[in-house]
């Protein structure tokens, strides 16, 4: 049997952040996608994933090589959601129903650089992302973590049981029922886009 | 299979997360019952319309947190790889304003009346100069850059069987 060698203090910190800063460099658009999906705007998002990443270089020693990296870091990020979550009592990754958040209009400077330059189609489909956005953050935590990872970031419920650390009944549960309100929300824009395309 | 039971798991079936044999009685059903089919479309175009969603574009300063956080010295070194910095930029601030302190006090210190100038007599080399035990501590220090820190070691120490996913995921604190 292949026996994993246990990462040792005469690694140096350089080599070893050198290590790191690849695996993160080949994984940080998937990861702070994931995180801007979870809180819904860029600063959020960005200290969110900041966290994640700190924490997980912190224990990078014990994380176990051959195992999957992102799929690791994206668990450390979810787990630092909720409790992020936790210690702000307040909602604050969630607009109420009828308030427009601030955060939600500061969204689309990233995603659209120049709204007025962009083709009516491609224009549409950035005011689509920006409702959906906002309909995921109605959903509670762990349907929108659940529906994310699998949609957007196209996980299978296998690896997002890893992620959520639930059981795959679980998983399957909150994707379904996470989509289906998801859909009660959307479906105005839902059967808009496509009687367009 | 009633209707009920089939949109239950609609949403596995286009994740294609079922056995074979779910997935064909799920089709055959689809193909003859006109209200899971209306499920099933929706539930796909919902599916696809998430999957077409666009990556924000990153920040740039990801990791510069961390450096800051960890303090060792590979941090220090990647840290003057990073061609914007707001916390180098900002020590530079608070050492350049300290600096203009430093000058200003020792500008009065040293000049209080024009009688007493201590410029002029013989006390000033020894406190600029840094003295030999000075220079073998630095000496010293460079040596050591290597050591992980005393909170890293902590973190390293194993913490009995987990879940290889579990593995390096740190208790919340
Ligand atoms: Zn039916």
């Amino acid at each position: 049997m292949e026996q994993t060698q246990p990462l040792t203090l005469t690694q140096s910190a350089s080599s070893r952040w050198e290590e790191f800063e690849k695996e993160v460099a080949d994984h940080e658009k998937a990861l702070y996608h994931f995180a801007y999906r979870l809180c819904g705007n860029p600063e959020d998002a960005q200290d969110l994933l900041q966290e994640g990443l700190l924490k997980a270089y912190r224990s990078y020693n014990r994380f176990k090589k051959g195992t999957s990296f992102d799929r690791w870091v994206f668990q450390i990020i979810y787990r630092s959601f909720v409790d992020l979550y936790r210690k702000k009592k307040r909602r604050p990754f969630v607009s109420s129903l009828n308030e427009t958040s601030p955060h939600f209009e500061q969204e689309k400077p990233p995603e659209v650089p120049d709204y007025s330059a962009l083709p009516e189609e491609m224009a549409l489909k950035q005011e689509l992302g920006a409702i959906i956005q906002k309909s995921l953050l109605k959903l509670p935590n762990e349907f929108r973590a659940a529906v994310i990872l699998c949609d957007v970031q196209g996980f299978s419920y296998e690896e997002i049981s890893q992620i959520l650390q639930c059981s795959l009944g679980t998983v399957r549960s909150r994707i379904h029922r996470g989509r289906r309100l998801l859909r009660e929300l959307l479906r105005p824009y839902l059967i808009g886009e496509r009687r367009g395309g | 299979m009633n209707c009920q039971k089939v949109q239950s798991l609609l949403s596995a079936y286009l994740d294609q997360e079922l056995t074979t044999e779910e997935r064909r009685i799920i089709r055959q059903h689809l193909f003859t019952c006109r209200t899971c089919s209306l499920e099933y479309e929706s539930l796909s175009l919902l599916k696809s319309s998430l999957g077409s969603l666009e990556a924000p574009a990153e920040p740039k300063d990801l990791l510069s947190k961390i450096l800051v956080a960890q303090g060792d010295s590979a941090s220090a070194i990647a840290l003057s790889r990073i061609a914007f910095n707001p916390w180098a930029f900002g020590k530079r601030f608070v050492m350049a304003a300290a600096c203009v302190f430093l000058f200003l006090g020792a500008a009065l210190w040293l000049f209080p009346t024009p009688k007493s100038n201590p410029m002029m007599t013989n006390a000033t080399p020894q406190t600029l100069r840094p003295t030999s035990e000075q220079v073998i501590m630095v000496r010293h220090m460079d040596k050591e850059e290597d050591s992980a820190p005393e909170d890293l070691k902590q973190e390293m120490k194993p913490s009995g069987p987990q879940h290889p996913l579990l593995m390096g995921i740190p208790v919340s604190r």
